[in-house]
């Protein structure tokens, strides 16, 4: 299931431009297994930037605040948010598919249920740069207004399209969710939505609390936490 | 939903109960949730250096950019492979399809023009015969496509360029017998794994047009076809020449990016372009020497004074064919081989003044008394010839560690068999046909007078078959955390067969045969250290030999075919700098190149070769500036500053000199010699105005030059600079319109030189072009 919801408000994304301008690039092949770097060509804020630390409380702050990444995900973890550009030589990033567990520092691991890429840029000021995840034999590309993100399966092989006219610039994280796996998460996220539906239409009702319940006893039954 | 084409996903503004900033009904999860997962970045800032878990790579997409992403290009397959261009020791300018496309540059002569260093002799066969620091390259095959020589003499057009690069400095290690001033190379488009379509159509005053298409299409999952078609046509280039051609090349790769990659292409290019020979020199009064010499100011930039029946007919041919063999522990062997069939048939009048006797007020011609009734005649020159190519190479890059070291090894084996075969007219007498050119006026330019060009009964003149092979390794190892030692050596073989045929006079036969033979064998050298503290900065020195054989220019006589080939060296010191967000580049160089032992002409009429006394050495500095200062805000420039470029030793000269080779103004101890201007180069900037809106501007110049050769006194070409304009309006992603001034000015300028005439360079170019992408 591929999701894309609005994360961060305008000024949150000027701001994010604007610590992106001045921080310190390096080649995202540096933080690539010898097998990725020969795809990957981006750039990436490394992650002890004082930059980078003030972005990812940005987006962290931005994410708990969005019901629909919450209902969603159902997140136990999320990996801290990392940041790329696409431009010139360095504008691509074949197809892959994510590392299965990420460790943060101090040892602390992710298992990349889930990924998350929140757009920074507009997508007139740059040509390329489509997210294009392949589900199956389906694929989707996605490009999205500034300060939107896109939620979509760990699991999937997904590449980022060359970026041929001006730069591409990028939030990107993992999440760890309560429930592995996505049939289960997708359910209930259905049902949320439903249900959210029927009592924003009918009001509470026995029958409301009753799916309410059932919402519940499922996460109780699938979630890890 | 067929993967290779993938829909797109808009975003989809959520309902408004779900926006951050009304949280009417929160969902469940959400409300479970909010504000209580576990972000490990407020505890633990994340860093994903060094404990990350290997990433599984479902298959290597590895790509080069594209020429047309960007006027910064950081790769390079000049240096045989692929190469950082921070790791190759030697001074390179690389031109991007995006510095092409954003000037409007046709010809590979026009990119050319946009680097520094560069300088054009208007040669016999009007051909591309570039100079670089002052020496040769055309004439001794420095041109390459795809890393393999490219000896042919055609037209080259850009229709199929990814990039153009310029290798300064000795290049025989990397390429085997060549020339002193370096190499161009010039690199197609390849197909890529992506739907790209692209349709450039562009119109112009002197009713110029040109249509360009490029057609990619992913046709698997690792294969590719593209597809790249031209068709140009003008009255006139803005020098005199109509331009009428056309150009397709096609290319099939396959196994992109796995272990065995393949790529079959094929290129034709035919020019039925028109020939301005050029103009002759004049004098501004009667009473000056050849010293003040210089070009007709009275007239226009565009004026022609050949016959309407001249032409400059080329056909281009070539088929080749690519591996790759990819080994498991990152080692590349890559061969190819080309097949290539070009012709060229030159029809071209020498413009030079008439008699004194038949100048008005029986004058001889002079600026003083310069004016439309000033008569020219026009002489003929042709060139008609067929070169056939075959070129191999096999090249292997590897890198393993031993011995405590990385190393970085490039090893290979080329051979090439190239035949070239030239045909003359027959006179007359000969069983031919005496064409005569009638004279033009100076007030009459395009008088559009003809001969019957078709009438001329040609024979063969001369056929030269050279076959060569080389063998080259070196190593680039890493020595300490910072510094890398380069070492190289080449060894080449070649065999050249020259045979004349001439016939007498004044009948059609019988034919006499001279042939002349030449084996080389040389070794060729490079030395290099390369200090880089940092990824931003790198810094060489570097040491590099080259030699160049007498059968370079494809003939020979009796005391060419006997003398050992000339050789030359190159030391540089230099710098690649990057800003530290990697968008903006500075290389610069300073050089000392010196040809060693220069052929020269015998004085000793016995003697039975030529002299290899002359010795000269050129000096200088160079720079190249690419990239982004912000990210609007695109500059290319690249520059050299020579202010050295001296004869060191020549031939001894006979009592009389004007009898002595010798003699002549760039052969002499002293001397600077001809085509080498003291400052050369471009600058083009272009500015994102808006999102759509971008606007460029640049300069080229070159200082004033000497043609090669002359009789003493030497006098220079005036010194340019001419001035180019850019704006580009963007519809949509789709659809952009671009409109050129090149050389906004109108300067009339002398762009390529020699002792008899000068060729100008175009005026005033308008031309708007439509460009759509889908």
């Amino acid at each position: 299931m591929v999701l894309t919801f609005p994360l961060l408000s305008e000024p949150d994304v000027e701001r994010a431009r604007e610590l992106l301008e001045g921080a310190p690039w390096v080649d995202g092949r540096a933080t690539a297994g010898d097998q990725a770097a020969q795809a990957k060509r981006n750039e990436q804020v490394p992650g002890d930037a004082p930059a980078a630390r003030e972005l990812q409380a940005l987006v962290l702050r931005a994410l708990e605040r969005s019901p629909r990444f919450l209902a969603a995900a159902l997140p136990k973890r999320v990996f801290p948010p990392a940041f790329n550009r696409y431009a010139d030589e360095a504008n691509h990033y074949g197809p892959h598919v994510d590392g299965a567990v990420r460790f943060a520092e101090g040892g602390q691991r992710v298992r990349t249920d889930l990924s998350c890429t929140v757009f920074l840029c507009a997508p007139e000021s740059y040509d390329g740069g489509e997210l294009v995840i392949h589900d199956g034999t389906a694929s989707q590309s996605v490009k999205l207004p500034a300060g939107h993100a896109v939620l979509y399966p760990g699991t999937s092989v997904h590449e980022v399209r060359p970026v041929t006219r001006g730069s591409r610039l990028a939030s990107f994280f993992w999440v760890e969710s309560m429930v592995r796996g996505e049939e289960r998460r997708r359910l209930l996220l259905e049902l949320d939505d439903a249900l959210t539906a029927l009592r924003q239409l009918h009001g509470e009702s026995a029958e409301t609390v009753s799916l309410m319940g059932t919402y519940h006893n499922l996460l109780r039954m699938w979630a890890d936490t | 939903m067929a993967s290779n084409a993938p829909a797109v996903l808009s975003a989809q503004p959520a309902a408004s109960n779900r926006t951050p900033s009304s949280p009417a009904l929160l969902p469940l999860g959400a409300m479970m949730l909010a504000a209580s997962f576990g972000s490990l970045a407020q505890t633990n800032p994340g860093s994903e250096g060094g404990r990350t878990l290997q990433q599984v790579e479902v298959k290597d997409k590895a790509e080069a950019p594209e020429g047309k992403d960007s006027v910064r290009a950081t790769r390079s397959t000049i240096g045989k492979g692929n190469q950082e261009l921070r790791d190759i020791p030697q001074s390179i300018t690389v031109v991007t399809e995006k510095l092409i496309d954003d000037r409007n540059l046709d010809t590979v002569k026009d990119v050319l023009r946009n680097t520094g260093g560069i300088s054009f002799q208007a040669a016999e066969g009007g051909e591309e015969d570039i100079r670089l620091r002052g020496f040769s390259l055309a004439g001794t095959g420095d041109i390459f496509l795809d890393g393999m020589r490219d000896p042919a003499f055609y037209d080259r057009d850009t229709f199929n360029n990814d990039r153009v690069e310029l290798l300064r400095g000795s290049a025989s290690m990397l390429f085997g017998r060549g020339s002193t001033g370096g190499a161009v190379n010039q690199v197609s488009k390849v197909p890529r794994l992506i739907d790209e379509n692209e349709v450039a159509t562009t119109i112009g005053n002197h009713a110029y047009g040109r249509i360009t298409g490029d057609f990619n299409r992913q046709v698997g999952q690792d294969a590719a076809v593209r597809l790249n078609v031209m068709r140009t046509k003008a009255d006139n280039n803005g020098a005199g020449s109509s331009v009428d051609k056309e150009g397709v090349a096609g290319a099939f790769r396959w196994g992109i990016g796995l272990r065995n990659e393949f790529l079959v292409n094929a290129y034709y290019l035919n020019n039925n372009n028109g020939i301005n020979y050029g103009l002759p020199w004049i004098k501004p009064r009667a009473s000056d020497t050849t010293a003040s010499n210089t070009i007709i100011g009275g007239l226009k930039p565009t004026d022609y004074f050949g016959m309407a029946s001249d032409y400059n007919a080329g056909l281009a041919k070539m088929l080749g064919i690519n591996h790759i063999h990819r080994f498991d522990d990152g080692s590349e062997l890559r061969t190819q081989v080309r097949k290539g069939i070009f012709q060229r048939d030159l029809r071209a009048s020498a413009i030079r003044f008439a008699a004194a006797g038949l100048q008005p007020g029986g004058a001889a011609a002079d600026l003083a008394t310069f004016g439309p009734g000033t008569v020219f005649t026009r002489g003929t020159n042709l060139k008609i010839q067929d070169v056939d190519t075959l070129h191999g190479q096999s090249d292997l890059s590897t890198r393993f560690n031993a011995l405590g070291y990385k190393h970085e090894v490039q090893t290979g084996v080329d051979f090439a068999r190239e035949e070239k075969t030239l045909l003359a007219s027959r006179t007359a007498a000969q069983g031919g046909v005496d064409l005569v050119k009638p004279n033009t006026l100076a007030g009459t330019p395009n008088d559009g007078a003809t001969i019957p060009e078709a009438n001329r009964v040609l024979r063969d003149s001369s056929n030269f078959v050279a076959k060569a092979y080389g063998l080259y390794a070196q190593d680039l190892m890493q020595v300490a955390p910072h510094w890398k030692l380069l070492g190289g050596l080449r060894y080449d073989n070649m065999d050249g067969r020259y045979n004349q045929f001439a016939i007498p006079a004044n009948a059609s036969g019988p034919v006499t045969t001279t042939s002349f033979q030449q084996k080389i064998s040389e070794w060729s050298q490079r030395v290099g250290v390369l200090y880089q503290p940092n990824d931003l900065h790198s810094f060489h020195a570097s040491y590099g030999t080259s030699f160049n054989t007498s059968g370079d220019t494809y003939s020979y006589n009796a005391q060419s075919a006997n003398t050992p080939p000339e050789k030359s060296q190159n030391i540089e010191v230099g710098a690649k700098l990057d800003t530290a967000d990697h968008r903006f580049t500075t290389r610069l160089a300073i050089f000392h190149s010196t040809k060693m032992n220069e052929r020269n002409t015998d004085i000793d009429t016995a003697a039975d070769r030529l002299l290899l006394s002359g010795k000269r050495h050129s000096a200088g500095f160079e720079i190249d500036l690419t990239g982004r200062l912000t990210p609007r805000w695109e500059v290319y420039g690249s520059y050299m500053w020579m202010p050295i470029a001296k004869v060191d030793e020549a031939a001894p000269c006979p009592a009389a000199p004007a009898a002595c080779a010798q003699g002549t103004v760039g052969n002499r101890v002293g001397d600077r010699p001809g085509l080498s201007p003291r400052h050369s180069g471009t600058i083009w900037s272009t500015y994102q105005l808006t999102g759509a809106v971008r606007v460029g501007a640049g300069i080229n110049f070159r200082s004033a030059q000497a043609p090669a050769d002359v009789t003493a006194p030497a006098w220079e070409a005036p010194g340019f600079a001419t001035v180019d304009l850019m704006a580009e309006y963007r519809f949509s992603e789709q659809v952009t319109i671009k409109g050129n001034i090149i050389n906004a000015g109108d300067k009339l300028y002398a762009d390529s030189l020699y002792r008899g005439h000068y060729v100008p360079g175009a005026g005033r170019l308008v031309q708007v072009g439509l460009i759509t992408r889908f």
